[in-house]
């Protein structure tokens, strides 16, 4: 069976567009190549880790500073901590990522701390929802032609729950004492990220109102420690929606959260078995500090928010006046969710959200309306 | 069997016949210090039988301990101590008091309140409060539970929450 990722492959095919394919049909994504007919400038924030050169992504590095292109905006770093931030100071301009790697030596003494190569997740993240081709390349991302703005609030061992919240405040162009106004506010904001905590920090409720009160949606991973979501923040606040992750046979991946709070699922792989059952994506090859762009596989919750992103961008572009809850009433409709079968959402119905979206079916949608078209 | 799962803390247990330098899994909150050695020696079969017992009874203690302890840093992946406090200001609140400490403070108790200082604004009428040491999650909840009983505070709550890529 096709994962529905790989399923874009075949409602897409009669579009002359290069398409990168497994033998076994294990597709990762596919060059839609789709513009708006009427809002080609819909902004998706990045909340993760920053962002590294790429040039699918179109940052670069230049004199040791982010410059952005392509499909990137400039962001905004709001890792408040120097340690945390491995920049060598706290908020600032550049949401370029120095890497969260941490060496078992520094993760000694540190409250929730654990040594790690660096993750580059916020690359991975970008990839997903807007990456641009390459010519060495045919992956593109599901939204190509989306603006991606990169907003960094996680860093070595995690981010603050304060940086987050005024993070997401600033990309959805809400003022942030000391920080210049983001003149192109969000109206998708993606959270792939996930705490312990029974209920939603006021903090990030808050910033999450403002967010729907200012037109954006925001959209937040499961979390994957297959665990109820009901003790994981953000996936327990309200007003957004939260992603669980499928695997290529759209059972849960199985790390993936579950609960009364996941709204929907989507592709998120499972590199249990093999790497390359992972999620394609831009990445870097360092492992420490950034050093050369790649692209990789990576998966889970995290992996699957963004595809509901890339998503909803689409539809936001398509839909320049519809509101927040429209947007997410409309997502996690029957129309473009694929229901699941029995034991796919092992931990029990309803218990995965609502269904596994199926891009292909946004997209068909949008192309068959005329609200998109695909060149 | 005293090899155990979870992260190494610089704690090592050996004995005579295996030499075992395995982690345990104890946390910052173990019972034993950080990066303590303990070495349990069983030195050859003229041990006495008191003395075998005495090494068996501190064996199945320290495994004891060490599963118990495990067991609570696997369970706790949320911050059990916080220096900060998140208060949210309704519109019209001054940003300080008179003698320089925060807004709010005056309505927590003097032990506390004396150490508080106003940190960072993050938007949207919040701010950070920050103590001047490190305090249970449970103190700051008590501290933040005065707090926003006073005028122009809509909320406070501790910064007890740490956010990690799933």
């Amino acid at each position: 069976m096709l994962s529905a990722a790989a399923v874009a492959l075949l409602v897409l095919s009669h579009v002359a567009s290069p398409v990168l394919a497994d033998a076994d049909g294990s597709v990762e994504f596919v060059e839609a190549n789709l513009t708006s007919a009427s809002s080609p400038n819909v902004v998706v924030a990045v909340l993760d880790t920053g962002i590294t050169a790429h040039p699918a992504l179109g940052w670069r590095v230049v004199n040791g500073r982010g410059v952005p292109g392509g499909a990137t905006l400039p962001g905004y770093d709001f890792v408040s901590d120097p340690w945390t931030a491995n920049d060598g100071d706290g908020w600032d301009s550049d949401p370029t990522d120095p890497g969260d790697g941490v060496r078992e030596a520094e993760a000694a003494g540190r409250p929730l701390c654990r040594p790690r190569i660096s993750s580059w997740h916020g690359t991975n993240v970008a990839g997903t929802i807007g990456a641009l081709k390459r010519d060495v390349e045919t992956f593109v991302g599901l939204a190509k032609g989306v603006q991606i703005l990169p907003v960094r609030i996680m860093g070595r061992c995690g981010g603050d729950t304060a940086d987050v919240a005024a993070g997401i405040l600033w990309a959805v162009g809400y003022p942030v004492p000391g920080v210049p106004l983001n003149p192109h506010p969000a109206r998708v904001v993606n959270v792939s990220l996930s705490g312990v905590s029974a209920r939603c920090p006021r903090a990030l409720q808050t910033a999450f109102d403002v967010a729907q009160e200012r037109g954006a949606v925001v959209v937040a991973a499961s979390g994957s420690a297959n665990a109820n979501t009901k003790d994981r923040t953000p996936a327990n606040c309200e007003g957004l929606l939260t992603v669980g992750a499928v695997d290529a046979s759209d059972r849960r991946s199985p790390t993936s959260n579950f609960g009364d709070e996941v709204s929907l699922s989507a592709p998120g792989g499972n590199m249990s078995r093999r790497e390359t059952d992972g999620i394609y994506t831009t990445t870097n090859t360092g492992r420490y500090a950034a050093k050369l762009p790649s692209y990789g596989y990576y998966q889970g919750s995290s992996a699957a928010a963004p595809y509901v992103s890339a998503a909803l961008a689409l539809m936001a572009a398509a839909s320049p006046d519809a509101s927040p809850e429209e947007l997410r009433t409309r997502i996690v409709s029957p129309h473009f969710l694929k229901p699941f079968k029995s034991g796919q959402c092992d931990p029990g119905p309803g218990l995965c959200g609502s269904g596994i979206l199926e891009i292909q079916s946004v997209i068909s949608e949008l192309v068959e309306s005329r609200a998109l078209k695909l060149n | 069997m005293l090899a155990m799962s979870g992260q190494p803390t610089g704690i090592s247990v050996m004995t005579c016949q295996s030499r075992l330098h395995q982690p345990l899994a104890l946390g910052k909150r173990g019972f034993l210090p950080h990066d303590a050695e303990v070495y349990l020696f069983a030195r050859d079969r003229r041990t006495s039988w008191a003395a075998k017992a005495v090494v068996a009874a501190l064996g199945a203690a320290l495994v004891l301990s060490a599963q118990s302890v495990a067991t609570t840093a696997e369970a706790s992946d949320r911050l059990t101590r916080t220096n900060e406090l998140l208060v949210r200001y309704e519109l019209g609140a001054p940003p300080v008091r008179w003698n320089g400490l925060p807004w709010g403070s005056q309505c927590v108790e003097q032990k506390f309140a004396r150490d508080l200082k106003a940190g960072r604004w993050i938007g949207a009428g919040m701010r950070i409060i920050r103590f001047d040491r490190v305090v249970p999650v449970a103190t700051a909840q008590r501290i933040s539970t005065q707090f926003q009983r006073c005028p122009y505070v809509s909320w406070a709550e501790p910064n007890d929450t740490r956010l990690l890529l799933p």
